[in-house]
């Protein structure tokens, strides 16, 4: 049992982060590499916060979430003057510097040997422990957060992302500020990915540089690229399936470093025929190709 | 109300425009035609901030606009529908409204895909859209393109409704000629990237009457004024002014 609830906690933090990232690469036509790097800048504040200067979970999570944001500006200013495949290295870049700065900062992170002890959320004297306790809470951050961000879809500021999107000299044409609205989308999705960020960090107890990196990032995207993006229904579906998936290879008795090759080759498979025949993804609306 | 003064622009180390200037008056309505790569579309990009110039200014109202971006110029009353009716395939029709900060409209098809419309629904969502605005200036690159001639005429009529009385100025590009005598009131030729005026050629070769060699005699007579609009008329003339050399 303790298993299944493992599972549906990484499910609920993967839908988070594929819908924050489906702010930016679905809706708003940009397709970034750098998500794992605002999951980790939000993780790595929110625990310093709580363990250097002894903040309790929430307000920590609020910095946390505003630290992160203002630095996505990092990224999402300069790359302004990025469209297509120069967007994507420079997201790319920004990814490598996170990851670097995290590894080798020892002094602040720790670098490779990384930060335990970070203490579970608590609030009016109730501390989150367990795991039916941790998968009934990071189901309700999920509930809320996905509340949000579809708010945030249907809004006009939605509207104008996937004008963006569509014809970005268009939306420009109609009045529309597309240097601001990116600024903004990059600042909430980061926003987001910092959520999740601490809610791993408060459910593992322990954080290191390797769980932010490249590959995590890759992995985020690809989320999108084979559950669909553009709207909700396609993140949930691709972060249930990409997480579930090597799950069941564990029951074909494959041995685990086998396990894990097959993984990647199954991802690379699987975006492969989806790219070939259904750019879109299983439920998605807004075509890679 | 719209001023450019002495521009250069071009696409990389192309230069498309050469020192172009042209002023357009408030209310007026002033059409750009010249044969394919005469220029005629990379003016509406300057003035809509699409494209920068290397040299020149734009000034609107006597405002330099020229290093303003697009959303600002329309802000500052600019409206513009593209070749090809700019709409956003993704969103529906209510959307497009609702982009705009316009209730949808009771009709059938809201809830359409703009990416599905015809051509044809396609330019007019696009000119609704931007009609629904205090303009200052209209820009309109081929409304005409992809569309059936009756429905071009019904565009142009609706445009013409929308901004009769108002100060609204329309700088509209257009290869089918035949369309502008009823819609413009200024028609100004261009030729690789300069603008031509040719209307004391056109009336020596009227006064002539020569038909054979009109496009020849006439390029070299080039020289003077605007065209006069009635003068678009005459197919044969303007065929000679577009392609006789």
């Amino acid at each position: 049992m303790n298993y299944l609830f493992h599972i549906a906690i990484m499910i609920n933090i993967y839908i988070i982060l594929s819908l924050s990232l489906n702010l930016i690469v679905g809706s708003g036509g940009m397709l970034s590499l750098c998500h794992a790097a605002f999951y980790g800048i939000g993780a790595y504040i929110g625990t310093l916060l709580m363990l250097n200067l002894g903040w309790t979970f929430f307000p920590a999570l609020v910095c946390a979430v505003i630290g992160t944001a203002l630095l996505s500006s990092i990224i999402s200013v300069p790359s302004l003057r990025l469209k297509g495949d120069y967007f994507i290295l420079g997201s790319m870049g920004f990814q490598s510097i996170v990851f670097i700065i995290l590894y080798n900062w020892t002094d602040l992170t720790r670098g490779p040997y990384g930060i335990s002890g970070i203490p579970a959320p608590s609030f009016f004297g109730w501390t989150v422990r367990g795991l039916p306790l941790w998968f009934a809470f990071s189901t309700a951050v999920m509930l809320i957060c996905t509340t949000f961000i579809v708010l945030i879809m249907n809004s006009p500021f939605g509207r104008t992302l996937k004008a963006i999107r569509e014809d970005e000299l268009a939306a420009g044409s109609l009045g529309k500020n597309i240097p601001l609205f990116k600024i903004k989308t990059f600042a909430i999705a980061a926003g987001f990915a910092a959520i999740v960020g601490m809610l791993f960090a408060g459910y593992m107890r322990y954080i290191d540089p390797t769980s932010f990196t490249m590959m995590e990032s890759v992995f985020v995207l690809s989320i999108l690229i084979i559950g669909g993006a553009g709207n909700i229904q396609g993140p949930i579906i691709g972060a249930v399936v990409l997480v579930v998936l090597p799950e069941l290879l564990r029951f074909l008795g494959m041995p685990d470093a086998i396990a894990a090759n097959m993984r990647q080759v199954i991802y690379g498979l699987a975006m492969i025929v989806l790219i070939r025949f259904r750019p879109q993804g299983l439920l998605g609306e807004y075509k890679f190709t | 109300m719209l001023k450019l003064e002495n521009i250069t622009a071009g696409y990389g180390v192309k230069q498309v425009l050469h020192d172009l200037s042209l002023e357009v008056s408030a209310g007026e309505i002033t059409a750009l035609i010249g044969p394919n790569g005469a220029g005629k579309s990379t003016v509406l990009k300057v003035v809509a901030g699409l494209l920068k110039p290397s040299t020149g200014s734009v000034a609107l109202d006597g405002r330099d606009i020229t290093s303003s971006p697009t959303y600002r110029r329309s802000r500052l009353g600019i409206g513009c529908v593209m070749q090809n009716a700019p709409v956003f395939g993704g969103l529906t029709v209510a959307e497009h409204f609702r982009l705009t900060n316009l209730t949808p409209t009771a009709c059938n098809g809201l809830s359409k895909p703009a990416g599905v419309l015809s051509g044809g629904e396609r330019h007019r969502l696009a000119v609704e859209l931007v009609l629904h605005r205090k303009l200052k200036l209209l820009l309109l690159d081929e409304p005409s393109a992809g569309v059936s001639p009756d429905i071009a005429k019904e565009i142009y009529a609706e445009i013409k409704r929308n901004i009769a009385g108002t100060e609204t100025a329309v700088l509209v590009v257009e290869q089918n000629i035949h369309y502008l005598p009823d819609f413009a009131n200024r028609v100004i030729v261009m030729r690789n990237g300069r603008i031509y005026n040719v209307n004391s050629a056109i009336s020596e070769i009227m006064t002539r009457n020569s038909s054979h060699n009109t496009g020849k005699y006439l390029l070299a007579k080039i020289n003077s004024s605007d065209l006069p609009i009635e003068h678009l008329k005459n197919t044969e003339i303007m065929f000679e002014v577009f392609y006789g050399s």
